[in-house]
């Protein structure tokens, strides 16, 4: 699985000492995580747009002057309007300088228009998405939050039984799993699941809901969407957990062995008390880290899952955009699909720090 | 004397480690008075802290007491610690004897409020009126010198070392426990809030009446605060005697050696000496005496027969075939400082 | 007869290379993860490498097609009639090799960039931490599909070059705080007051003490390599050598042909499915047992 990280939490931030918060002062708020790590999205999803438009312009082929010339080959267009169509479906103004370009680009962009689609001309790019997207934020979503309860329960048991037999085969479990890329995970569920212990029809195992039911507020929509994301959420659960429980594991290890955690026996607190509030909450600092850092990786890969699966989430539009260079929607769903993947981390940054009080004010 | 409120006896604990087993507190006995304070003093490694974590049950995995008994009196009642469930324990724990930590600076959660550890202290042992818990916290954190109504709010990381070192003292007293246990509390302090905790220390015990196990290697601090003091050495108690006769007739060359190495006020340089050597190994200990590769007055019994801990005077008791010689040293140190003074005032 | 000193001479014998590697070694090999870690990795590459060296090349034999696990093919057969077990023995060359590569250079660039931006600082701390902070916050394989689908990638080098360029931030991260705290040390202010020079405190004093954090990143690089090569394999956008096909190639074509529904033809997808997810078990493997053996946690107990 790319980017694998280190099971050794990453060092939370060091205790100092500091004069009171409560600053809701101006200066409190623009010194804040918070704001800090909004800034940060805004300029990472502007970076990206600024990005994406460069990117077809940069190519090689120049797909805008192919699609101009092939415009006025077989519609028999002028060059003007060949431009002037081209604009419409690559959302920029082609007719103006480079930098007009890019502030028409921009515009576009704020105003939810992404152009066209080559291939179909008259679909939007934002309906595509639209249609698509949600199926992904569905799926990834369930699956990440699946895995990520599962892996934070299974690491502090792991830590409670260390060393045992049950910890020794979990964490061979979880560090086989985790290591597998996600795309042959699917594969080896199709085999053993499908093929061998026939769980599921391998021939039903496409789509968001099955062909006859209707879409609606309805239980058997509901669990008819449910059983056909399980596949796709059942791989990212197992391609995922064993790295988080494994982290999650080292984590508590480190957290039992803190002063706190020995104090809080002194204090004669119970069990239950100390398992969740002292030692669970701040074990899970890393996890919620890595979290973030696997939102991308997950929906990288749900490029291919759903692909195999025949999921119609946004992964899957991009590959049918990619067989038939549809330049357009590409672009697009590279656009939609990374904004989308920043605000997931920048949430994630904001959970972090709502969970861990040392980060929220400056340094 | 009144009935002791805590009585050690013979209380042994053992480490296992890689290369043996440590023997870290041995055969420990002392009585524990209302009221009183009992300083612990020793070098690193002496097994105090082993010692205090013992008391409370609090020791790691790899530790064992072997050996033994922990008798609580209270109320006309005495049980024993060691043979506590579970559920007791909990209750013992801060509610009859709290043990405040040597470093604050890790010991509180940091992702909660103090507030709710107060909160958390309170309902373990039964106490669910929030509001009478917040006003009661807020009373002891200004008798410890702390603004109550910023420190009550605030998080951990938001408080100083010494800061949090007194809400730690707060917190140990705040379900009047009989007896509060002291780790080095000052040890990661600067001097000047040193003297905060110090006094504070002596305020809450003067208004609370709870008896204190102060362990520290300060012998002068343990002056200033305590009724008697107990000198540890390779996990042995050496000697337990008042503040007045250990420091005026030591009877023990362990604490001859502490005292001679604390600068006195009036004494020149060259008078002060460290004890030679250094400590042993817990795990293969010398024969005999413990002390006695390092003892100026060691002779060859005392590599053979380890000197029982008894009462050698009244309410003074040590480990030491030659008892009275540092007392007699230490005598005659006094005096040869006190002549000096007077030539130098004429 | 020579007249021989009657003093012992004492000489100072650098411990030879042998000595050295086994040093590095033996911490890890003597946990049971890390001598199946380091076993399995290096087996791997040698079969590798050495299998399309020592193993012809199968041709196409229309009897033998789709047949389970025989005597001459103890895998089966595929289509074509090609014993999938030297299929697989053959199809690991093409992603080791690229792999490497881009681990190496994602490495160097991770390394030179981190160090280079902890000592330097400044500007160009802040534009290497900016790209590195960019990189790090968007789905970089989504962007690496579309970057495929636009540049081309006949070779190996462009696409290890394409590879390396999204997957630097991490080691440069690593690289950049760990010279950073090593320059506060103690040894480097002495090796600095003694005036040693940039370069060989750089080399002598700050490398060897990041050299398992470098090594536990390249093989991460090389794993994460795998995974964005068979990644872009699967959605055909890197050109394979249909003779002498990969493993990705191989599961991509097994997938087209159904192979997993039947018994026969059902290890022309578990093969080299499993091929790879040894491959990089055993990598990950490897790099955990360093970090556990080079730098140690808390130890609880004791």
């Amino acid at each position: 699985m790319a980017d694998t990280v280190l099971t050794s939490p990453p060092a939370t931030a060091p205790a100092t000492s500091k004069p009171l918060r409560r600053s809701l002062t101006l200066r409190g708020v623009l010194r804040s995580y918070a704001f800090r790590s909004l800034v940060q999205a805004v300029l990472t999803i502007f970076a990206v747009t600024t990005f994406t438009f460069f990117l077809i312009r940069l190519l090689p082929s120049d797909p805008v002057q192919i699609y101009i010339d092939k415009q006025m080959q077989s519609k028999d267009m002028t060059y003007e309007a060949a431009l002037a169509k081209a604009s419409l479906m690559f959302g920029a103004d082609l007719q103006a300088p480079a930098l007009q370009q890019y502030f028409s680009y921009f515009g576009n962009v704020l105003r939810l228009n992404l152009g066209e689609s080559i291939t179909s001309p008259g679909t939007s790019v934002v309906s595509q998405i639209a249609a698509f997207l949600p199926w992904t934020l569905f799926s990834v979503g369930l699956g990440l939050l699946v895995s990520f309860v599962i892996g934070l329960f299974t690491g502090m048991l792991m830590a409670y039984v260390r060393n045992s037999l049950l910890d020794t085969i979990l964490s061979t479990v979880a560090s086989f799993l985790s290591s597998v890329p996600n795309y042959l995970t699917a594969i080896l569920i199709v085999y053993f699941f499908g093929v061998q212990f026939k769980w599921f029809s391998v021939a039903k195992a496409r789509d968001a809901y099955s062909p006859g039911v209707q879409p609606g507020f309805t239980l058997a929509f509901i669990l008819d969407v449910f059983s056909h994301a399980a596949l796709p959420v059942f791989v990212y659960f197992l391609s995922t957990f064993g790295g988080w429980a494994l982290t999650m594991k080292n984590s508590t290890l480190g957290v039992l062995g803190e002063e706190y955690v020995t104090v809080a026996h002194a204090r004669g607190l119970g069990r239950l008390r100390i398992i969740t509030s002292y030692v669970g909450r701040n074990a899970a600092l890393p996890l919620v880290t890595q979290l973030a850092l696997s939102i991308g990786t997950v929906v990288g890969g749900a490029i291919i899952i759903e692909q195999y699966f025949v999921y119609p989430g946004i992964g899957r539009r991009l590959v049918l955009a990619i067989q038939q260079r549809d330049y357009t929607i590409m672009q697009g769903i590279f656009l939609v699909t990374t904004t989308a993947v920043v605000v997931a981390n920048l949430l994630a940054d904001l959970l972090y720090s709502q969970l861990d009080p040392r980060v929220r004010s400056s340094s | 004397m009144a009935n002791p409120v805590l009585s050690v006896s013979n209380l042994s604990i053992e480490y296992n480690s890689l290369r043996g087993k440590v023997q870290a507190v041995r055969d420990v006995t002392f009585d524990l008075y209302p009221g009183e304070t009992l300083a612990v003093i020793g070098e690193s490694g002496c097994g105090k802290t082993t010692l205090a974590l013992g008391l409370v049950r609090l020791l790691p995995k790899a530790a064992n007491i072997v050996r033994g008994s922990i008798m609580f009196h209270h109320n006309g009642q005495s049980t024993e610690v060691l043979d506590l469930t579970a559920k007791q324990l909990r209750a013992y724990r801060w509610g009859d004897c709290a043990m405040v930590f040597q470093s604050a600076l890790n010991a509180l959660n940091p992702v909660l409020k103090i507030s709710s550890m107060v909160q958390d202290t309170a309902r373990a042992h039964g106490e669910r009126d929030t509001k009478k818990i917040e006003q009661h916290a807020k009373e002891l954190f200004e008798a410890v010198r702390l603004d109550p109504e910023r420190v009550y709010n605030s998080y951990p990381h938001e408080l100083s070392g010494g800061m949090r070192q007194r809400v730690l003292i707060a917190l140990g007293v705040l379900l009047h426990p009989q007896i509060v246990i002291m780790d080095e509390p000052t040890t990661a302090l600067d001097v000047l809030t040193q003297r905060t905790v110090i006094e504070v220390l002596k305020r809450l015990r003067d208004s609370m009446g709870f008896s204190m196990l102060f362990i520290s290697h300060d012998l002068s601090m343990a002056a200033e605060l305590a009724t008697r003091i107990m000198t540890m050495y390779a996990g042995e108690a050496v000697e337990l005697g008042t503040v007045a006769d250990t420091f005026y007739r030591p009877t023990h060359p362990y604490t001859l050696g502490l005292l001679r190495a604390a600068p006195a006020l009036h004494g020149s340089p060259e008078n002060l000496s460290s004890i030679p050597g250094s400590p042993p190994n817990l795990i293969h200990l010398p024969s005999g005496c413990k002390f006695h590769p390092r003892c100026p007055y060691a002779t060859e019994i005392c590599s053979t027969d380890d000197p029982p801990f008894e009462q050698h005077l009244p309410d003074h008791w040590s480990a030491c075939h030659y008892w009275e010689q540092p007392g007699e040293a230490r005598t005659a140190y006094r005096e040869e400082l006190a002549t000096l003074l007077r030539e130098s005032q004429l | 007869m020579t007249a021989q000193s009657t003093l012992p001479t004492a000489t100072f014998r650098q411990p030879g290379p042998f000595a050295t590697v086994w040093a590095a070694l033996r911490p890890i090999v003597r946990k049971p993860m890390g001598f199946v870690g380091l076993v399995g990795t290096i087996a791997f590459i040698l079969v590798a490498f050495l299998g399309p060296v020592i193993i012809p090349q199968p041709v196409t034999n229309t009897n033998m097609m789709r047949q389970g696990p025989s005597i001459e093919a103890p895998l089966g057969t595929t289509n074509d009639g090609k014993s999938i077990l030297i299929l697989v023995l053959r199809g690991g060359r093409d992603i080791l090799s690229i792999a490497l590569l881009t681990g190496g250079m994602t490495t160097f660039v991770g390394v030179a960039l981190g160090s280079l931006a902890a000592y330097l600082g400044g500007w160009f701390d802040r534009i290497v931490n900016t790209a590195a902070n960019f990189l790090l916050g968007i789905p970089t394989l989504v962007l690496l599909t579309v970057l495929a689908t636009v540049i081309r990638l006949d070779n190996p080098l462009p696409l290890s070059f394409l590879l390396a360029s999204l997957n630097w931030p991490s080691l440069m991260r690593t690289v950049r705080s760990q010279v950073l705290s090593l320059r506060e040390r103690d040894y480097i202010e002495a090796a600095v007051a003694l005036d040693l020079g940039t370069r060989h405190i750089i080399i002598n004093e700050i490398l060897p003490n990041m050299a398992s954090y470098i090594i536990i990143n390249l093989i991460f690089s090389i794993t994460n390599a795998i995974y964005s090569l068979n990644f872009l394999i699967f959605l055909g956008l890197v050109p394979v050598d249909v003779k002498n096909p990969n493993w990705g190639w191989i599961i991509s074509t097994a997938n087209t042909n159904q192979a997993i529904y039947s018994d026969n033809t059902r290890w022309w997808v578990l093969a080299p499915v499993l091929a790879i997810a040894f491959l990089q078990w055993f990598l990950i493997t490897l790099a955990r047992s360093i970090e556990d053996a080079f730098n140690p946690r808390l130890r609880s107990g004791g």
